[in-house]
């Protein structure tokens, strides 16, 4: 058995009547890239932002690390090594790119220096190609530039697991390409990796494992081909979509 | 490129000496100021200090962190009653009661900040605005204590050197500089950082590790102490409080006038916004006594059609749109 970086037992979060997250009881191993799949508003965002403590659990217990996370307010955790990126993007946009990128080095990337942040800052700029546009106002940036400011955030938190929430929407062929090999080297650096991912392509190139959410419920979760060939999973999310998409292509 | 000026406080490379012959030459005038000046505009400028201490307070939690707060008058009236108790008792020198004031009014705004600094927005406002009242009531019903509607008379003050009105002006003075001091010590720092990170986005500043609560706390606090202080030297500096003087709620809407007058979030727009609405309120209530509170209702409609942004924002970008 691989060790378990993150794990969730039980974990529920209802919305007044609605389950949005049931039940869910899933173990994140450690150094592989996980895909979380599912239909639009299977839960996915609502898990993530459960392990963030953006929203707080109905029912179940959250462990990182080996420590219990659920109920510590999000600064906490994202100072643990937890990093995510937002669905729909969220810079400072009164910020320049190089100081969104420093603000994080600063705090959950836990260095003290302002001068220490901003040079690590300019080297995870780097790393997702934004360097460049380092004094550019996020206000002003496109938005395949502000999804890999997003993911330069998240890096310069210096994270052991690293949350994408569809980071990939939007982007297009090249932008696309890039944002995969860099994806892909980051696992290679020892990132954990959880990818929520609409486009199946991509899926199938990055994931080890996969998870399928499906009305709030984990209805599959292992390696990836095994759950690419559950009987469940074709029925409900790959069925459709996969389908559609491979008869298109 | 230069659009982030009014915000963020950016390190432009301003030339060092020029820099400190300014400031040199504006200390130099501000000390020596009162051998030039008569009574009444030693009153003025000692007013016009004490704004710029109460602009300045607002703008950390008001500007910086971007929560409304409409505490001011609440921590001003505190640090009054505070400094005029405890003058009265006889038990500290003058020079101590802005202190302990402010040391109070920082210990209370820790204790009230922590439930209504939660709140967001709007009821934040409507929050610290009730502060305001609760303690002014307080200050009315507990008369053993503060005199109630009768107010309290504060010893006369025997000045080492100097007259009454010049140790007061100084009193603001050093208070005004170490406000501005904390200011810019504040803007340059961590803090300052996450502040600047809570007011665009609070959800993204905790996401990155900031405990926004705790910024927010500290910004507030900041944001009583300061008034309190000023509150203890204003009392010693009238002779006589009572609690609709102290607590006056315009206190609360001025600050922030100033302060968007001037520009939010920079460093010396709150001093100039005080300085200019002074200027014509004294000019204003010479010739149109009456008109006080309409030139407030004026002003502001005023900002928020020709100034969203305050004068220096305002100037800068008219300045950016030429070149
Ligand atoms: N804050 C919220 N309040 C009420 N309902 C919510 C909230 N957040 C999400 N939901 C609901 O929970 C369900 C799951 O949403 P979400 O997690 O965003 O789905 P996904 O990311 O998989 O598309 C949806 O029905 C959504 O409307
Ligand atoms: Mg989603």
């Amino acid at each position: 058995m691989m060790t378990a970086i993150l794990e969730l037992r039980g974990v529920s979060r209802h919305f007044g009547g609605l389950r949005a997250v049931n039940d869910v009881t899933l173990s994140v191993p450690q150094g592989r890239i996980m895909g979380l799949i599912g239909p639009n508003g299977a839960g996915k965002t609502t898990l993530v932002n459960l392990i963030t403590g953006m929203i707080k659990l109905s029912a179940g217990e959250m462990w990182f690390k080996g420590a219990r996370i659920d109920g510590l307010a999000p600064h906490r955790i994202s100072r643990l090594g937890i990093a995510r990126t937002f669905q729909i993007v969220q810079p400072f946009p009164e910020m320049t790119a190089l100081e969104n990128v420093a603000a994080a080095a600063m705090f959950a990337g836990n260095i003290a220096s302002q001068s220490e942040a901003r040079d690590f800052a300019e080297s995870q700029l780097e790393r997702v190609g934004l360097l460049e546009l380092r004094s550019t106002l996020a206000s002003r940036l496109s938005l395949g530039q502000r999804k890999r400011l997003e993911f330069a955030k998240s890096l310069a938190m210096k994270p052991s697991i690293l949350l994408l929430d569809e980071v990939n929407a939007g982007l297009h062929g090249g932008e696309l390409a890039e944002a995969i090999t860099l994806i892909r080297s980051l696992a290679q650096d020892g990132l954990t990796i959880l990818i929520i991912e609409h486009l199946m392509k991509v899926v199938v190139s990055l994931c080890d494992d996969l998870a399928v959410l499906h009305h709030g419920e984990l209805i599959a979760n292992g390696p990836a081909q095994q759950v690419m060939g559950d009987e469940h999973v074709i029925k409900a999310y790959l069925g459709e979509r996969y389908l559609k998409r491979q008869r298109a292509g | 490129m230069l659009a982030s000026l009014a915000a963020s406080f950016p390190a432009r490379p301003l030339p060092r000496i020029g820099v400190g012959v300014l400031i040199a030459v504006a200390l130099g005038l501000l000390i020596a100021l009162p051998l030039g000046l008569d009574n009444y505009y030693m009153r003025l400028a000692t007013t016009v200090l004490m704004y710029c201490v109460l602009a300045w307070s607002w703008n950390f939690i008001g500007g910086f962190v971007g929560y409304p707060s409409f505490g001011i008058a609440a921590f001003f009236g505190f640090g009054a009653y505070a400094g005029a108790i405890l003058l009265s008792a006889k038990i500290i020198p003058f020079w101590l009661s802005p202190i302990l004031a402010a040391a109070g009014c920082f210990a209370v705004a820790v204790v009230i900040g922590m439930p209504i600094l939660r709140l967001r927005g709007h009821y934040f406002a409507v929050a610290s605005l009730g502060l305001g009242e609760v303690f002014r009531e307080l200050a009315m019903s507990w008369t053993a204590l503060t005199g109630g509607g009768m107010g309290i008379n504060l010893p006369p003050m025997r000045p080492a050197f100097g007259t009454e009105a010049q140790t007061f002006y100084y009193a603001m003075l050093i208070l005004a500089l170490v406000t501005l001091g904390t200011t810019i010590v504040v803007a340059r720092s961590r803090l300052g950082v996450a502040f600047r990170c809570i007011r665009q986005n609070e959800e993204a500043a905790n996401m990155i590790g900031i405990d926004a609560t705790r910024s927010k706390i500290i910004a507030f606090a900041f944001s009583a102490a300061l008034p309190g202080a000023a509150g203890a030297i204003y009392a010693s500096w009238v002779g006589y409080i009572d609690p609709s003087d102290v607590f006056d709620i315009l206190n609360s809407v001025k600050a922030p006038v100033m302060v968007l007058l001037g520009g939010t979030g920079t460093i010396f727009g709150p001093a100039i916004g005080a300085l200019i609405y002074l200027v014509f309120e004294e000019f204003v209530t010479h010739h149109l006594l009456q008109f006080h509170a309409g030139m407030l209702g004026i002003i502001i409609v005023a900002l928020v059609l020709f100034m969203p942004h305050g004068l220096l924002e305002t100037l800068r970008r008219r300045k950016q749109g030429q070149a």
